[in-house]
């Protein structure tokens, strides 16, 4: 299987990491194409790839207060681990992740959306929606309260139809790096590549 | 929008412009004799916000109108020089009540169109007078009130837009203002105005002395750890760590910073820590010890909204109106104390 390697909006703003033969991850490099990005990616053949949903002036300053000064925006992240899950099962994980996507094209309205499978435990979306770029924590905090378990109508506590049990600290915490989608293909799964 | 929406939504781009093509300076404004009757009102308007929470409202004719964005100019000035934190959040509190209170009476579509428009929000009237408002803009504004209509898990969202109440708008119109006039300021003051504004910052600076400082969480705060009076989040999960649950990542976070927060050593939380099944004695004690704050952040305990997101809540009932797990403790220790030194 081949996938091609996915280039993130505006990836010379992006903050990448690397992790290789289960060494600690390597973060804050900055790549100004994807041309660069697959040159190095060639050159030192990591085992995983991460990106940052942010997006920054100064992607590899360091430490991370630095870098949250040249603050540009943000993509929305969703991620849904099948191990977290109520039924822990794989084929639930889809199945929520297929509901995740209908509520966020039809409800949130959001048209730039991308679906990957998150490496191994499940899946991720990525939003990249001008009006969710600027969003805070609070704010995005408020996006991940859509998808919970409760909702109140009329002072009382129903279950929220669009309930779904994504991993609320993906999607609030936009500091965090993530898997970058098409690098799968350079991690080896039983010894083969 | 006139000048008499200026004087009570002062904080308009419109107002702005008004004022920078008046002739007026606020240098003459704050050293003429001419002006001191508009300098003592914007230090009325201070007192009041600082006194009572809110302005009162008052409708303007149009000269009066002129007198109070003048007057707005002058508070502002007068908070800035003063500084301090408090005045300033109190301060663009009651500039958004009394903004309010008129945003609330308007009654011309094309008029709040043009005031959300400056605002940022984008909004459309429907032939109800119903008013639709892109998701986003609405969490901009709704995130911070505490009602549970103001989640956007209790409204119906369709295709990235909701409807709202004009009074809803209006409400959320007040939450603009306030961030607006509280991320403006303190502004700079040059030092000659600072001078000349001496005598009225003397008043308002008298009424802010009298006021305890509100505290922040430090340990200094909390004397002796009284398990008894721990929040429920903690005590659950202090609990389940104790029958061998496993805790989930955000809870230990949350369990362990609060228990450092209230002052209990890094030893005391991993004797309480260590019996976790998945213990591992040396990626917990460097856990622990950043968190206490040895990368130089000392981490707070998280607050009860980012508790509820991550599911770490058993509940909100039995702790109504609390925001904070901390606050919560605090609150226990000091209604405890209070009951000791009634029964000395």
């Amino acid at each position: 299987m081949k996938a091609s390697l996915y280039e993130p909006p505006d990836i010379m703003n992006r903050e990448f990491g690397f992790r290789k033969n289960g060494e600690k991850i390597v973060r804050h490099k900055a790549f100004s194409s994807i041309q660069k990005l697959r040159t190095f990616l060639i050159e030192t053949a990591p085992d995983h790839v991460y990106f940052s949903s942010s997006k920054y002036a100064d992607p590899a300053a360091y430490p991370m207060e630095d870098k949250k000064k040249s603050w540009i925006g943000s993509d929305l992240v969703f991620d849904i681990d099948y191990d977290h899950l109520k039924r822990p099962t794989l084929r639930e994980a889809k199945k929520q992740s297929e509901k995740l996507m209908l509520i966020l094209k039809d409800d949130l309205g959001f048209k730039k959306l991308l679906y990957v499978d998150s490496g191994s435990r499940g899946f991720h979306v990525h939003v990249n929606d001008k009006c969710v770029q600027k969003l805070g924590n609070p704010e995005r905090r408020e996006i991940a309260d859509f998808f919970g378990h409760y909702k109140t109508r009329r002072g009382r506590k129903i279950i929220n139809p669009n309930w779904v049990e994504i991993d609320t600290v993906v999607t609030t915490d936009f500091t965090r790096l993530i898997r970058l989608p098409g690098s799968l293909i350079c991690m080896k799964r039983n010894g083969v590549r | 929008m006139d000048i008499i929406d200026f004087a009570n939504i002062p904080c308009t781009s419109g107002a702005l412009e008004y004022m920078r093509e008046s002739d007026i300076v606020s240098h003459d404004l704050c050293t003429q004799a001419a002006f001191e009757s508009i300098r003592s009102t914007g230090k009325e308007r201070v007192l009041e916000a600082l006194k009572d929470g809110a302005m009162k409202y008052r409708r303007f004719n149009k000269l009066a109108a002129e007198k109070e964005l003048l007057a707005y100019l002058i508070a502002r000035i007068i908070v800035s020089c003063i500084n301090n934190n408090y005045l300033t959040k109190r301060y663009a509190l009651a500039v958004a009540k009394s903004s309010y209170e008129h945003i609330k009476d308007l009654k011309n579509a094309v008029l709040l169109e043009e005031l959300a428009e400056d605002f940022g929000i984008s909004i459309i009237f429907d032939n109800m007078m119903n008013v639709s408002i892109h998701f986003t803009d609405f969490i901009r504004c709704a995130h911070v009130l505490h009602d549970p209509r103001w989640k956007l898990l209790n409204r119906t969202v369709k295709q990235g837009t909701l409807k709202i109440s004009r009074d809803d708008l209006a409400r959320l119109m007040e939450e603009v203002v306030r961030q607006k006039v509280e991320y403006g300021l303190p502004h700079e003051v040059p030092k000659d105005i600072q001078v000349a504004l001496e005598p009225y910052l003397a008043e308002v600076m008298e009424i802010i002395n009298t006021r305890a400082s509100k505290q922040g969480f430090s340990k200094e705060g909390f004397s002796e750890v009284i398990p008894d009076y721990f929040p429920p989040c903690i005590s659950t999960a202090i609990a389940d760590v104790q029958a061998n649950v496993n805790l989930s990542h955000t809870m230990r976070f949350a369990m362990t910073s609060f228990l450092l927060n209230i002052g209990m050593t890094t030893e005391n939380v991993t004797e309480i820590l260590c019996a976790s099944p998945d213990f591992k004695e040396q990626a917990s004690s460097y856990q622990i010890s950043h968190i206490n704050g040895a990368s130089g952040t000392t981490y707070t305990c998280p607050s009860c909204a980012t508790m509820v997101t991550n599911g770490n809540c058993p509940g909100k009932i039995l702790c109504k109106k609390i925001e904070h797990p901390l606050v919560y403790y605090r609150r226990r220790v000091w209604v405890d104390n209070k009951k000791r030194v009634v029964q000395k």
